[in-house]
């Protein structure tokens, strides 16, 4: 078929001026006779369609193709969807722990490597998290302050924190043990039983969150289960890739 | 004479309008107006009491009043004054007020039946721990789909906390002599103080101070949890807000520094005075705090005592019964003594629009800002601009349409701002991405701008419909001159909107990171935009006449009326800033009533009885265009 | 021929069509808000503006039927409206320059828009916790099967599978190395649980990591929330099976695995859109009003490097206040975990400049045009 440009070159323009005044008065508005209506009507169809095949085929072309390209070289770490950067792999996990009886697991979310629910008499239930960050994760004091800022309690300084806290140690890692609770005449009465584990790669943040009453009940679990952890250290979690083999491995053999 | 007759009509009554805005005269006895003035920050600025009493009391109830138990009803700064201070005596003051059902049930009351039913704090004291759970549970629900049980009980229980954090604004509530303690307290400092460094350092030590210092202590640190209000100013003044102190941490600060600040140590004085009835105290008391905050953080009064005075003087208010003068008087002038009144009502809605314009320069000036940051404040410019629009159409036709339309504008849309005061701090700081002045000046202005021109556009077009449908007044004339004033209105709507949609498009590049989102509020805007062209595209290509003009027009306010508010009721998107069902209600009733005029106007012109009357022989009506022609002709579309 | 031409041109210039396409528009704009509620603003935009037509799916079938032109289609009748009416009726004279102005105002937005909605469609995201640096972003809706060589000494070769080839039972060659991918199964959407919730053994899922496992989930239009998938995916060389994996984007750890004495990992993740140059975080700010949670302001503190521009400084990203930086635009989008977190969002639209452009016309267009109107108006009623 013709090309537009083509046919356009072939016409002059006042040809295509139907009304020559200045005025906008639409092209059609004297009145026309019913067989050139017919044809206006019909006129609609072809300039509407070229129009839609000319959209469709700018559209086509989309970003849906498969992409090859180089990157520089980087320590692919985790990014997890929603938490922090340089969270460990999940193979070969750096610790474990042994979870209390009556202490059922919830989903993990983005940030927990740990979740459990505690559910206590009258409906009361207690929350379990356990999340590690690397390094220092900020400080110790800042995060009691966070845990402190979630039940409303002032934040405190260091003084004051060496005070509250409580140190000890879990499989040779520092461990700090802190026992909080909202102000008396507070509304909603909570109590935060926390730990802090730092190993020396980063720091594991083990919190019970719930009703004063049922936590109190719970707090020799809580130690119980803080005491329980156990870490590998990095080098074993990082094992050397397996050599090369021609049996199909099964699904997440790491 | 006759001339001056409009003058002295309309003097008197801006004078009774200017009587009204006076700031109250100084009574004898408990000076209520200078506690009012005091400066206190909430919600990131510093306001007057009176405000935070005005603002708390229309959140509780939607009088915005204070009501005792025997009945009476005090001014909103003696209600403040006895939450602060006197708190058994508030608590037992109807301020809470319910009206649904199912709360209502949840306390046992066989009242309402849709009233409302007012309790106070004691009345519901007993059910705090069953309105604490509801809320809870409501709140794990998503905003959008919460029924009218689950926002009601969640707006009871936040009352009921901020009433709490009153309260303990600048005392312990539960202390009978806070004045007092704060004396106690400060002379127990110094020993305590020594008593935990004996024990730190292993000497022996008192007891008594040390467990007393330790008592203080943890009372203050609970105290902490009601942080809201903060009243004890930063004697430093400098930086923004920063350093106002609530009581707690006030006291708290005087641990370690070894004084109790002034301004704490002087609201407890007027505690004990207040609660031991001593008027003269009392205002003894005041004034030495008011010299010690002119010298000490002068700059930081201005405001809150302006804002003091513009509370009482309600500019708004009056210039919404002037506004309903006007357009008694505009009416009427359609009837009779068409001169003289014309003329009154012409002055008297410059004078309403100069009051008008007073109390928005007046929050301008007190927020530091463009005319326009919230519904609030939108609501009472976009009236401001239709006035200004309608006096300037009042100034070319002279034909009192003009006069007419602004006090109908003028006063709809200040009914509207005053229902939107119930929300909360009108004078409330913006968010981060509201946070520029120049944006805020022009597209938010320029889209109130576009919505002033669309309504009186509409409203033209209504009066078009009703004069000709009803009265015998439509001649040829007033026909094409409504027509003119149509077009006119509905040019500069279309100049508006559009450039600041554009303009808020390109705001939206500078903040979101893209021209156009399809936001709900921006498809709103550009639904107007889209209208606007239309009805300048049928215009000109004569697909409408000024009938049809004047229908498009109508139809207008339902789109802009959807755009202003509808698109906050849908509560998605980066714009719902306003949540507000209580506004369903009236604007559906709004658009019913428009689509009903739309109805009217569509009913054919050879019924319409000011074109009858045009026909009628013997009829002197206007000489420029025959009778018979126009009434062959029948008026196009 | 030119009767012909006339005839294909003249309907397309009415004033009729304009009007037509303009009510479209509106009934299009009223549809997609209202709609929006319920599927989010990402899918409204692609149903209602991104599209050629309004579908209706005849239900318990897979029928779909348009009933109403979508925003591509109106979008183009009214720029092609617009300019053939100016071709056909309008005469450069002093008189009609506003309505030019405007006009070309107008068209220039149109077509800007259009552009910049057609070849550039990269909307993404760059989270940086305190002190992270990164040279990617990531896509909030799109994500991607990564096969990652990372044999080479000083650079990493990435294929990148779209999620369009994401479907069961698709079977997809890679360029190199005679790799091939066939999709076993895929959910859109998926949510980690532990293995002990699974309502019974046999309940559809795919084993993630010895602590969790993924199961299907509905997708969801939330703006909140971003959909998950998770897949098992075979990986062959030359015909012989290296692996089968299960991948969850909920958990975006790369598995390693050999081809050919390559070292290559596999992951499921957001899409990513590297970048020559690299941001870090120095300090994210979240400044409230006193005494309050209302936010006054959030700035990001964060250092460009650019090693091949010799780039090396720090700039302040705030709100209304963005970083341009080589064609893209970094914003303040966002932040998490308790103000470490910076979330910025980056666009690139090479024809930013535009809608700047046609404000600037049709501003001066319309002030010419009915500043006109205006004058003439006042000069006749002075004269009355």
């Amino acid at each position: 078929m013709h090309n537009l440009s083509s046919l356009v070159k072939c016409c002059s323009w006042e040809r295509l001026v139907v009304i020559k005044s200045g005025s906008i008065e639409p092209a059609g508005w004297t009145p026309a006779t019913s067989k050139q209506r017919n044809r206006d009507r019909v006129g609609w169809i072809r300039p509407v369609g070229l129009l839609l095949g000319l959209a469709m085929a700018m559209v086509s072309c989309n970003n849906d193709k498969v992409e090859v390209y180089l990157i520089p070289k980087e320590a692919i770490n985790v990014a997890m969807q929603r938490g922090s950067a340089g969270l460990a792999p999940l193979p070969g996990a750096p610790a474990q722990w042994t979870r209390p009886d009556d202490w059922s697991e919830q989903p993990l979310s983005e940030m927990r490597l740990g979740s459990f629910k505690v559910d206590g008499p009258n409906a009361a239930s207690a929350d379990v998290s356990v999340v590690a960050f690397p390094g220092e994760a900020g400080g110790l004091i800042s995060n009691i302050n966070r845990w402190r800022g979630q039940l409303q309690l002032a934040p405190l300084d260091e003084d004051q924190l060496r005070q509250m806290i409580q140190r000890t140690e879990v499989d040779n890692v520092p461990t700090f043990l802190v026992d909080f609770q909202t102000a008396e005449n507070a509304p909603k009465p909570s109590r935060i039983l926390g730990a802090v584990l730092q190993t020396a790669d980063r720091a594991w943040f083990v919190k019970m969150t719930g009703p004063p009453e049922l936590l109190e009940s719970q707090r020799q679990k809580f130690l119980d289960f803080v005491k329980s952890f156990r870490f590998t250290s990095p080098s074993e979690a990082e094992r050397p890739a397996p050599a090369v083999s021609i049996k199909p491995k099964s699904t997440n053999d790491e | 004479m006759r001339k001056f007759v409009p003058w002295i009509i309309s003097l008197l009554v801006l004078l009774w309008a200017a009587s009204k805005m006076m700031p109250p005269k100084e009574t004898a006895g408990l000076d209520l107006q200078g506690f009012g003035k005091l400066p206190v920050l909430v919600g990131g600025r510093v306001m007057p009491m009176d405000t935070l009493a005005r603002v708390s009391l229309s959140e509780w109830n939607h009088h915005g009043t204070y009501t005792t138990a025997e009945g009476k009803v005090e001014p909103p700064s003696q209600g403040l004054l006895d939450i602060l201070m006197m708190p058994e005596h508030s608590d037992t003051a109807k301020l809470f007020e319910v009206s649904n059902q199912d709360i209502l049930d949840l306390f046992g009351s066989q009242d309402a039946k849709g009233q409302f039913v007012s309790y106070s704090f004691n009345d519901l004291k007993p059910f705090f721990s069953e309105i604490e759970k509801q809320a809870g549970l409501a709140e794990q629900t998503e905003a959008e789909t919460r029924n009218p049980f689950q926002r009601g009980i969640i707006k009871l229980r936040d009352s009921l906390r901020v009433y709490l954090q009153l309260k303990n604004t600048i005392q312990a509530e539960d202390s009978s002599d806070f004045g007092k303690e704060i004396l106690v307290f400060t002379s127990s400092i110094q020993p305590g103080l020594n008593a935990v460094h004996d024990r730190d350092a292993g000497k022996p030590f008192n007891q008594q101070d040390f467990e007393r210092i330790l008592l203080f202590t943890d009372r203050y640190k609970n105290l902490m949890q009601a942080k809201y209000a903060y009243a004890i100013p930063n004697p430093r003044g400098a930086l923004e807000n920063e350093g106002w102190q609530h009581i707690s941490e006030s006291l708290l600060s005087a641990i370690g520094s070894g004084h109790v600040p002034f301004a704490a140590s002087v609201y407890g004085r007027l505690i004990s005075a207040y609660r031991a009835g001593e008027v003269n105290g009392f205002n003894a008391i005041l004034r030495e705090y008011e010299g010690y905050l002119s010298k000490t953080i002068p700059e930081k009064l201005n405001r809150p005592k302006l804002e003091f005075v513009f509370n009482h003087g309600q500019p708004f208010l009056q210039a919404m019964i002037l506004y309903v003068i006007v357009l008694v008087l505009g009416l009427f002038s359609w009837l009779v003594w068409p001169k003289t009144l014309s003329r009154t009502a012409v002055i008297l809605l410059v004078g309403a629009f100069l009051i008008h314009t007073l109390g928005l320069i007046t929050r301008m000036y007190l927020q530091g800002r463009p005319p326009v940051t919230n519904l609030y404040s939108s609501a009472i410019f976009v009236g401001w601009a239709s006035v200004l629009l309608c006096i300037i159409l009042e100034r070319f036709y002279k034909n009192g349409i003009g006069s007419v339309c602004g006090a109908v504008i003028g006063f709809v849309t200040l009914l509207i701002a005053h229902n939107l005061q119930l929300d909360g701090d009108t004078l409330e700081m913006l968010r981060a991405v509201l946070d520029t002045n120049g944006w805020l000046a022009t597209h938010v202005v320029g889209e109130a701008m576009g919505y002033s021109a669309m309504f009186l556009a509409g409203l033209i077009g209504i009066i078009y419909i009703f004069r000709g449908l009803f009265t015998t007044s439509f001649d040829e004339a007033t026909a094409k001159t409504l027509g003119r004033m149509m077009y006119g209105v509905v040019c500069f709507a279309t100049l508006f909107s559009l450039v600041a949609t554009i303009l808020g498009g390109i705001w939206a590049d500078q903040s979101w990171g893209r021209f156009w989102g399809w936001d709900p509020k921006e498809n709103g805007a550009l639904l107007i935009v889209l209208w606007n062209a239309i009805i300048l595209h049928a215009r000109w290509g004569g697909f409408a006449r000024d009938r049809g003009i004047a229908l498009l027009t109508v139809f207008g306010n339902v789109i802009t009326s959807l755009s202003w508010f509808g698109v906050n009721m849908l509560g998605v998107g980066l714009h719902s800033y306003g949540f507000m069902d209580r506004a369903f209600g009236p604007l559906i009733g709004f658009i019913a009533s428009q689509l009903a005029i739309i109805g009217l106007g569509l009913i054919p012109l050879k019924y319409w009885r000011g074109i009858r009357a045009r026909r009628r022989p013997g009829w002197t009506g206007s000489k420029e265009v025959s009778v018979v022609s126009a009434g062959a002709r029948g008026e196009g579309l | 021929m030119t009767s012909e031409l006339l005839r294909w041109l003249k309907p397309l210039t009415s004033l009729k069509l304009t009007i037509f396409c303009l009510a479209c528009a509106m009934v299009l704009v009223v549809l997609g808000t209202l709609d929006q509620v319920h599927i989010g603003v990402y899918e409204a935009e692609n149903r209602y503006f991104k599209s050629f037509f309004l579908f209706f799916s005849l239900p318990r079938t897979d029928l779909r039927i348009p009933w109403f032109p979508g925003g591509y289609i109106v979008g183009t009748l009214l720029l092609v409206n617009l300019v053939a009416a100016h071709i056909a009726r309008f005469k450069l004279s002093w008189k009609k320059a506003g309505i030019l102005l405007l006009h070309s105002g107008l068209i220039l937005l149109l077509v800007g828009q259009l552009f910049a909605d057609i070849f550039v469609d990269l909307e993404s995201q760059m989270r940086l916790g305190q002190g992270q640096t990164k040279n990617y972003s990531e896509s909030l809706y799109h994500h991607e099967l990564a096969i990652i060589d990372t044999s080479g000494a000083d650079s990493d070769q990435v294929i990148s599978l779209p999620e369009s080839q994401l479907y069961a039972g698709n079977r997809i060659e890679l360029p190199v190395d005679s790799l091939e991918v066939m999709i076993k199964e895929y959910y859109p959407n998926a949510a980690l649980v532990s293995p002990s919730q699974l309502p019974s053994q046999n309940y559809p899922h795919l084993p993630i990591g010895p602590m969790a496992v993924a199961v299907q989930m509905e997708k969801t239009y939330k703006e909140n929330e971003r959909n998950q998938p998770a897949l098992t995916v075979s990986i062959l060389q030359s015909g012989n099976l290296i692996g089968t994996w299960s991948l969850a984007a909920g958990f975006p750890r790369p598995l390693s695995f050999q081809a050919a004495g390559k070292a290559c990992q596999v992951v499921l993740r957001p899409k990513r859109f590297y970048k020559p140059f690299a941001i870090q975080l120095l300090q994210f700010r979240h400044d409230r009003y006193a005494g309050t949670d209302i936010a006054k302001n959030f700035s990001s503190r964060i250092k460009l490097t650019d090693p091949a521009k010799h780039e090396d400084r720090e700039s302040l990203i705030f709100m209304n206040n963005p970083l341009r930086y080589r064609g893209y635009t970094f914003f303040q989008a966002g932040f998490d975990d308790n103000d470490t977190t910076t979330i910025l969002q980056v666009a690139q639209n090479p024809s930013w400049l535009v809608p700047y452009i046609s404000c600037a016309l049709i501003v001066l267009g319309m002030l010419l045009q009915f500043g006109m109107h205006l004058v003439s108006f006042v000069k006749r009623r002075a004269i009355a």
